[in-house]
């Protein structure tokens, strides 16, 4: 057997070597054994040739496609994607190139044919996976950036670009593409070594140390405003960006504590006022419900006795006014008050006993001698009443400590001031 | 003599973008060729898979001048509208006298 063995394929040609016959046989041969599907079109676009890889790319026999009608690439040597329909099989995506040639003497067109469906269909998905995760990014509430494993970022969000690119130095140029550092060192940071603790906190994420790393800090607006942001950098399983940085903006969070703060500063002292005057309510109504007649009533004697002073005193501070000395009235005004304190009277007691001391007036006392007993007493009064109420407060903010003074012991001080 | 109308048929397997652009092209070159009564006609061969079988097509996008005769086809990206239309000989603006399938009649 005689024959030239072809290099592709090991097939004897009965050809001589570098003949014409020879040379269209190890070209067929070569496309034969390609790996990429190969056509060949002749100038009208009917195919006149087709590998085996193109046949299971159109999903035909060879012999079943041969001299059909397939069309001409528009563009030379432009790559371009072309889609198969093949009976009871998916369809394929397949890029081509397409290249003039000289096909058994005539003008014709190769077209090679490289199936990229799963890689078109990974792209696909790729896109729209990135799609969506740009749209979650962009949508959160809180700033964000992706850092690579460099520590340059990647990606920002729109809340970022809109709060703090121009904060954190970046100007209305993206952030993306300079690293996390740079941008940290352009802002301006008011609490002395809180730049550090973040690019620390920041760099060992980065670096793989640490998986996840928080820190506070105050970042100055161009308003000169304080602006706290808390930072949580995040390491990201993975290839792609490294680092997750959330920034959230908690000034208003802190604004609010710090008036929760005040507020209930606030509605404690109230609060403690309003105990202390509730205390003396309870304590004036425990006096009058332990008594329920008026004084005059309950305690006749002690009552007349206590008019008798109050009169006495008015008597001595008239006296006083008329030889222009000191007015022995304030004294006189405690021993009642404390009188009356220790019977738990009220105010209308008070009352009573004023009346009844200008009660008992001398009925043909010259009027101005009485203008004169009433405008004096009337000042007794007074200071008898808040001598009084002094009196009750003390009562009420040692009520818990102080003894209570037993009547005997009460009438006894009362009778004292005789 | 009677001129034959432009009749195209675009066979696309669903519409996307790239496919509604292509036919947005094609109608404005045919809109600007001055040939009033020219036509293209969308196959989608997902929809109408037996057409695609009688004319024999074998891949997507195919773009076919079914008259004037002789009919051609082309295969690819057809965005480069121009050289679609010197492909398959169709009159561009400005061009209107120029008629399709004169040099292959």
């Amino acid at each position: 057997m005689s024959g030239i063995v072809t290099p592709t394929t090991g097939r004897i040609s009965d050809a001589p070597p570098n003949s014409g016959e020879w040379l269209r046989e190890t070209v067929r041969d070569l496309l034969e054994a390609s790996v990429d599907g190969l056509l060949v079109l002749d100038a009208g676009g009917r195919l006149l040739f087709a590998n085996d890889p193109a046949c299971v790319l159109i999903g035909r026999p060879f012999d079943a496609v041969r001299g059909s009608h397939f069309g001409l690439p528009v563009e030379e040597d432009t790559p371009f994607d072309l889609e198969f329909h093949r009976a009871c099989a998916a369809p394929v995506r397949v890029e081509s190139r397409a290249r003039r040639i000289v096909w058994e003497g005539a003008g014709a067109w190769l077209l090679v044919l490289r199936d990229v469906s799963a890689v078109r269909f990974a792209w696909g998905e790729l896109r729209r996976s990135e799609a969506i995760t740009r749209g979650i990014v962009e949508a959160l509430p809180s700033a964000v950036l992706l850092l690579d494993a460099e520590g340059r970022v990647v990606l920002t969000n729109e809340r970022f670009r809109r709060d703090l690119r121009e904060v954190m130095g970046g100007g209305r140029k993206d952030a993306a593409g300079r690293v996390f550092a740079e941008l940290l060192l352009a802002a301006r940071m008011p609490v002395a070594g809180s730049r550090e603790r973040v690019l620390t906190q920041v760099e060992e994420v980065v670096g793989g140390r640490q998986a996840v790393a928080e820190a506070a800090f105050a970042l100055l607006d161009e308003a000169g405003e304080w602006q706290w942001y808390e930072l949580q950098a995040q390491h990201l399983a993975g290839g792609g960006p490294q680092t997750l940085i959330t920034l959230r903006d908690v000034s208003a969070v802190r604004a609010s504590s710090r008036a929760e703060a005040m507020s209930e500063a606030e509605a404690g002292r109230a609060g403690e006022r309003a105990m202390e005057m509730g205390r003396l309510v309870d304590l004036a109504a425990q006096e009058t419900s332990a008594r329920q007649e008026r004084l005059s009533q309950s305690h006749p004697a002690v009552f007349a006795e206590l008019v008798n002073h109050y009169r006495q005193a008015v008597d001595e501070g008239l006296e006083a006014l008329v030889q222009q000395s000191t007015s022995n009235r304030s004294a006189a005004a405690r021993l009642i008050a404390s009188g009356l304190a220790s019977l738990g009277a009220t105010a209308k007691d008070t009352l009573e006993v004023h009346l009844e001391t200008l009660r008992r007036m001398d009925p043909q006392c010259p009027p101005a001698r009485l203008a004169a007993v009433m405008a004096e007493s009337r000042l007794i009064l007074l200071e008898v009443m808040g001598l009084l109420a002094n009196a009750y407060r003390e009562r009420a903010l040692t009520r818990d400590s102080a003894p209570r003074i037993p009547e005997v012991e009460r009438l006894r001080v009362v009778g004292g001031l005789g | 003599m009677m001129r034959e109308p432009i009749r195209l048929r675009l066979y696309v397997a669903g519409r996307n973008r790239r496919t509604d652009m292509a036919e947005l092209a094609l109608r404005s070159l045919l809109e600007a060729s001055g040939e009033g009564n020219a036509e293209l006609e969308v196959i989608d061969v997902l929809r109408e898979p037996r057409v695609a079988e009688s004319e024999n097509i074998l891949a997507t996008p195919t773009l076919e001048r079914l008259s004037p005769a002789p009919r051609r086809r082309l295969v690819g990206d057809l965005s480069q509208i121009a050289q679609v239309a010197r492909e398959l000989d169709l009159p561009t603006n400005g061009d209107a006298s120029r008629h399709p399938g004169k040099d292959h009649a």
